[in-house]
């Protein structure tokens, strides 16, 4: 809607315009600036006898008749400047609480007198339709009664009449524009600005800065809104209340968004600052209707000095960024305090009274800059945390992989040097073992000092040997139920051979987690052993091979036993053999009991902890 | 089978001693006939048709082909053919091949004097004993529970290839180095069910091996 009168006011003008260009020779339009008053308070226009005085216009009742406080009759002569055309009557300010016109006597308006209780200070120009019935062909006169307080800078601005045509694009229009279009538009810039401002806060609830330039943003679109609407109402107080409100309410925030963009939180003097403010706001609603003028001085001076204090302020501590909303800030700030200034000696009445108010043009500006700055902050904040995440990322993935890639060497290494170790110990296996066998056996075949059977023996003796190397090395998952059962399963056909019944009594073992190829090598050369000597060389009957968990020894415990003729444990008579089963075991941490005597069999048991035992995980590959 | 029967032996076997051993002991035996004598897998495969064996002795180190090539041609031609495998030291990679690709069992080589065709008549009563390491390797391989090992992480063994209960108590048993026999009294059951058992355990070996193949080709897009 707002925008469609813009468009239909600007075609006006430009009609207004190219009108003007076509009467040029003939203007149409009249400003009087002289008059006569004369002081009455009565309700119609007094007679031409009465004490009539000249003056010019505009009348600032401040600087002509300073505390004056009641009603001036104005008399203006002016001569019709259109025949037979409707004219239009325009007063650039609203400057009275009661303002009423007569034309040659009759009144203008229908309606009650026009005025401005609400004494804001925006004073919105007047138009009034002049219908040519009331004009004469000249000599018209046209009395003003004007009614107001010298303190609340009342007065009689310039009059204008002329050409209806003319005077509403020409005159009303543009002025009307300028004084109230402009805010509504700054009103709805800072509404989207502050909602804008409070989104941003709140998907970045760190930075109250953006909190407070929303706040700000909102306020002064609040006070637009209470300066260019404000609401009807009859108490005067509660009017005081809403127009300094409409005048004051963003200045607190504005101040608070510039301590917190200053740097840090001035607790004390943002709680000063509203206290000052609510102070004001109580007095505004108390003071009577005469004194309040010297609160709005008051609070116009405390105003601006703050904000050329606190914005000066921040300006200097920002001086070390070169920032480009700097000098927007500083723009801004220049702009507040010379359209101060100039309103301040409005008010004086150093200024023409019939100007604009320009108070409302600043703040925007001030509020806008405060915002971008704000703005450009919280965008290179959020691009410097994205771009520090991004570099963490970068580094923690570069990190992984080299973790990983460190890891993959040390395992590499690390089977490696298991192949090479197995290699070594199963070269050693092979030399120590089958090559010096088979060594012996050539050499005593080269002697001929064996019989086949003996060959045989041998020969199956190293073969068997050689089995358990290659078994040592399947899988078995630290199983000795399966190292066990593998060696039955190998020693079967000997066994079965030699008619010697085997009781087999493995039962279910617990997974020994140490067991590496090299032990089963050794429990199996040592169970072996244990084996054939009892089938060789005992003369046994029965051979029992038992494996079981003891839980109160934490161990597995295997026996091999026999009902053969037994030996004597501590002559040695065995010999060779029991020193390399108490060897093997001893190298590879198993506890070995070789228990026997001459008519009692004999017993082998190997005890294997179901715990590691520190002192032998990873010792070297014994000969 | 009745014992009566005779039954029809063929060798595939590179050393000539051994093989000349080998169909020596065959011929000499009343139940055996030998139907043919191949010193390589090539000339294995081309007469085996003729041949049509009903047990087809293997050595797996051949000169020209890999014995189990051998193995994967008779079980996919000749279903009712039992093949016998030798080996040197039985290892569990050899062994777990041969009967992934098919065989019914097993020989170590010269590991008994005892007669060959005592091994030749347990194979048809249902494979050749299973030695503790492989019994093991098979319960690893087949076992529902032990899914994802650490040579193929996530493997899982479907319902059909799973091992039931009772084959998996045979198993830990025979892994424990008990004779069929004696897992049969340990379980409370006949000889001849453990046999049974163990026999349908070597198909699911085979069967399995051949869904991993399914699934691998499947993998890398072959189907």
């Amino acid at each position: 809607m707002p925008m469609k009168l813009c468009v239909s006011r600007t075609w006006l003008l430009l009609l207004a315009l190219t009108a003007t260009w076509v009467h040029a020779a003939k203007p149409d339009v009249v400003t009087i600036d002289r008059a006569k008053f004369v002081v009455s308070d009565s309700r119609v226009p007094p007679p031409d006898t009465a004490p009539w005085q000249p003056i010019g216009l505009p009348d600032n009742w401040h600087v002509s008749r300073s505390g004056f406080n009641g009603q001036l009759w104005y008399r203006l002569a002016f001569s019709t400047v259109a025949a037979r055309r409707t004219h239009a009557l325009y007063l650039p300010r609203n400057s009275a609480t009661e303002i009423e016109f007569f034309v040659n006597g009759e009144p203008l308006s229908i309606s009650k007198p026009y005025g401005d209780p609400s004494i804001t200070e925006l004073q919105r120009p007047l138009v009034f339709t002049v219908p040519s019935i009331m004009l004469r062909p000249s000599d018209n006169v046209m009395h003003i009664r004007v009614s107001g307080s010298a303190e609340h800078r009342h007065g009689l601005s310039r009059v204008t009449i002329g050409n209806g045509l003319f005077v509403r694009p020409l005159y009303y229009d543009p002025r009307y524009d300028l004084q109230v279009t402009s805010i509504a538009m700054f009103g709805a810039a800072l509404l989207v600005a502050g909602l804008l401002a409070l989104f941003m806060w709140l998907t970045q609830r760190s930075d109250r800065v953006l909190l407070w330039v929303g706040i700000t943003s909102l306020a002064w679109a609040t006070s637009a809104d209470l300066l260019l609407w404000p609401p009807r109402i009859d108490q005067p107080n509660v009017r005081q209340l809403l127009f300094f409100a409409s005048q004051y309410l963003y200045v607190v925030p504005l101040l608070v968004l510039c301590l917190r963009k200053g740097g840090g939180r001035h607790r004390l003097v943002e709680t000063a600052l509203w206290c000052v403010f609510l102070a004001a706001c109580g007095a505004a609603a108390l003071l009577s209707f005469d004194a309040y003028p010297t609160l709005a001085e008051g609070a116009a001076v405390v105003k601006l000095l703050l904000t050329v204090a606190v914005l000066g302020w921040l300006v200097g501590v920002r001086v070390r960024q070169r920032h480009w909303p700097r000098y927007a800030l500083g723009l801004a700030l220049a702009m507040v305090i010379v359209f101060a200034g100039y309103d301040w000696a409005r008010w004086l009445g150093f200024a023409d009274f019939d100007n604009l108010l320009l108070a409302p043009f600043g703040m925007p500006f001030l509020i806008l800059a405060l915002g971008a700055t704000a703005f450009e902050r919280h965008l290179s904040v959020t691009r410097t945390r994205e771009r520090i995440n991004r570099e963490l990322e970068q580094r923690v993935a570069d990190k992984v992989r080299e973790v990983e890639q460190t890891y993959k060497q040390m395992r590499d290494v690390q089977r490696e040097q298991a192949v090479l170790r197995e290699r070594q110990r199963i070269m050693t296996d092979m030399h120590d073992g089958l090559g010096s066998s088979l060594i012996s056996l050539l050499s005593r075949l080269r002697a001929r000092n064996m019989d086949l059977p003996q060959i045989e023996q041998r020969l199956d003796d190293i073969l068997t040997d050689l089995r358990a190397i290659v078994d040592s090395l399947q899988p078995v998952e630290g199983d000795l139920g399966v190292v066990l059962g593998n060696i039955r399963y190998r020693m079967a056909s000997a066994i079965e051979a030699t008619g010697v019944k085997l009781l087999w009594k493995v039962e279910l073992l617990p997974a020994l987690e140490y067991l590496t190829p090299e032990m089963v090598l050794s429990v199996q050369r040592i169970v072996l052993e244990a084996l054939t000597n009892a089938l060789r060389h005992a003369g046994a009957s029965t051979i029992t091979v038992s494996a079981k968990h003891s839980a109160d020894r934490e161990a597995i415990v295997i026996t091999v036993s026999d009902d053969g003729k037994g030996f004597d444990v501590a002559t040695g008579a065995a010999g060779h053999g029991l020193r390399n089963m108490r060897g093997r075991a001893a190298r590879m941490g198993i506890s070995i009991d070789i228990r026997s005597s001459p008519g009692a069999g004999t017993v082998v048991v190997l005890e294997l902890a179901t715990r590691p035992v520190a002192s032998v995980v990873g010792v070297p590959s014994p000969a | 089978m009745p014992p009566c029967e005779t039954l029809s032996v063929a060798i595939v076997e590179d050393n000539d001693d051994t093989r000349a051993q080998l169909a020596a002991s065959i011929a000499a035996h009343p139940e055996l006939r030998l139907v043919g004598e191949y010193p390589t897998g090539r000339e294995a495969i081309a007469g085996l048709a003729q041949a049509a064996p009903d047990v087809l002795l293997v050595d797996l180190g051949l000169p020209d082909i890999s014995g189990l090539e051998v193995i994967r041609h008779a079980a996919a031609r000749q279903p009712d053919c039992d093949v016998l495998v030798f080996s040197v030291f039985g290892d569990e990679e050899h062994v777990i091949a041969a009967l992934e690709a098919g065989a019914g069992g097993f020989l170590l080589k010269g590991a008994s004097n005892r007669d060959i065709t005592i091994d030749i008549r347990e194979l048809r009563n249902g494979g050749s004993p299973l030695s503790p390491i492989i019994a093991r390797q098979v319960l690893k391989r087949l076992h529902p529970i032990a899914r994802g090992t650490s040579e193929k992480p996530g493997e899982l063994v479907s319902g059909e290839d799973a091992l039931t209960a009772r084959e998996t108590e045979i198993l830990r048993t025979i892994a424990r180095g008990f004779s069929y026999a004696e897992t049969g009294d340990l379980l409370g059951v006949s000889t001849q069910t453990v046999h049974t058992h163990l026999k349908r355990v070597y198909r699911k070996l085979a069967v399995h091996s051949k869904t991993e193949a399914v699934f691998e080709a499947e993998k890398r897009k072959l189907l």
